[in-house]
């Protein structure tokens, strides 16, 4: 492995490390969900009608394809996406964002479903009311657009 | 007089502020950087997978690596696994500025078929952790600021 004693990321010297990594992060996720006890590896086994051994080979990042993922995810009770983002790495100096960080920001969100939902988060608060001036110079209404949305907004 | 021991820093992974991974080494026990400069394929993949998922800040899964938390003498402990391959260490917080850092070094390797982890193992890797030797082979890279009238102050676990 003298290729990968470099200052640029392991993943950025072959698709093959990438892929690995990505799987790797990707079956980490199932693994936790089993360890949490949500699942466990006798249950999936039954529902993918498969032995324990053949289960355990699905948890090989090597053998792992978007159909066996999403045959996993769906006997955890589970679902998958592939999600494709810019982190402004182009040369992947620092490798690929651990998946379970996409998961966990999505429920952060309130686990929008729809562009909508999502649109529905993270609008800014439009508050309707008067402005300052109002009492002496007579009567405006106006938009006031606040950069707290349900994100940044404090918690009361 | 033995050589000093030396301590070098896992290279090609994500810099982390929080995290760091290392392999202390200078002496015929400590045969971790060597097992892991010498897996190729799935095995080296796996290892720097499940590296790079702790230092993404990641707790788990136990099927890739733990600290051994409830084993009070060996507390310090810490392990990467894959298939029967292991790779132990010890944690420590190196960096005076930022004793929230972590870092692991890791010390030993050894194949494992059993369920449980053999205590001489992590007995040696405690042992590893409180030497001076050691201590002073992780100071080289992450030196202790040095206060006014003050010598050196050795880090703690």
């Amino acid at each position: 492995m003298d290729e990968l004693k470099t200052t640029t990321h392991w993943t950025a010297q072959s698709i093959e490390n990438f892929t690995y990594r990505v799987a790797s992060d990707f079956l980490a996720q199932v693994e936790t969900t089993i360890e949490k006890g949500e699942v466990s590896r006798s249950e999936l086994a039954h529902r993918l009608n498969r032995t324990l051994g053949r289960v355990s080979q699905l948890f090989n990042p090597s053998n792992i394809t978007v159909s066996s993922a999403v045959r996993l995810v769906r006997a955890a009770g589970m679902k998958v996406a592939l999600v494709a983002y810019d982190d402004n790495d182009a040369e992947n100096k620092n490798g690929p964002v651990n998946s379970d960080l996409f998961y966990q920001c999505w429920k952060q969100m309130g686990s929008p479903k729809t562009f909508f939902e999502l649109a529905r988060t993270t609008a800014p608060i439009v508050n309707f009311g008067y402005w300052d001036e109002a009492a002496t110079c007579g009567i405006e209404i106006g938009r006031v657009h606040t950069t707290q949305n349900s994100i940044t907004r404090p918690v009361n | 007089m033995p050589p000093p021991l030396t301590f070098r820093l896992l290279a090609g992974c994500r810099v982390s502020m929080e995290r760091g991974i290392g392999f202390l080494e200078g002496h015929s026990d400590l045969d971790a950087g060597r097992a892991f400069d010498s897996f190729g394929g799935a095995d080296a993949r796996a290892f720097r997978s499940h590296m790079d998922q702790w230092l993404d800040g990641a707790n788990g899964p136990k099927t890739h690596f733990h600290p051994f938390k409830s084993d009070l003498d060996h507390r310090n402990c810490f392990v990467f696994k894959y298939k029967e391959h292991r790779l132990y260490g010890f944690l420590c917080h190196p960096e005076d500025s930022d004793p929230r850092f972590q870092l692991c070094s890791l010390c030993i390797y050894a194949t494992k078929h059993e369920h449980n982890s053999d205590r001489r193992e992590l007995d040696r890797v405690e042992q590893w952790g409180k030497s001076l030797s050691a201590q002073e082979a992780i100071s080289k890279i992450y030196p202790p600021k040095l206060r006014k009238g003050e010598g050196r102050t050795p880090w703690t676990n």
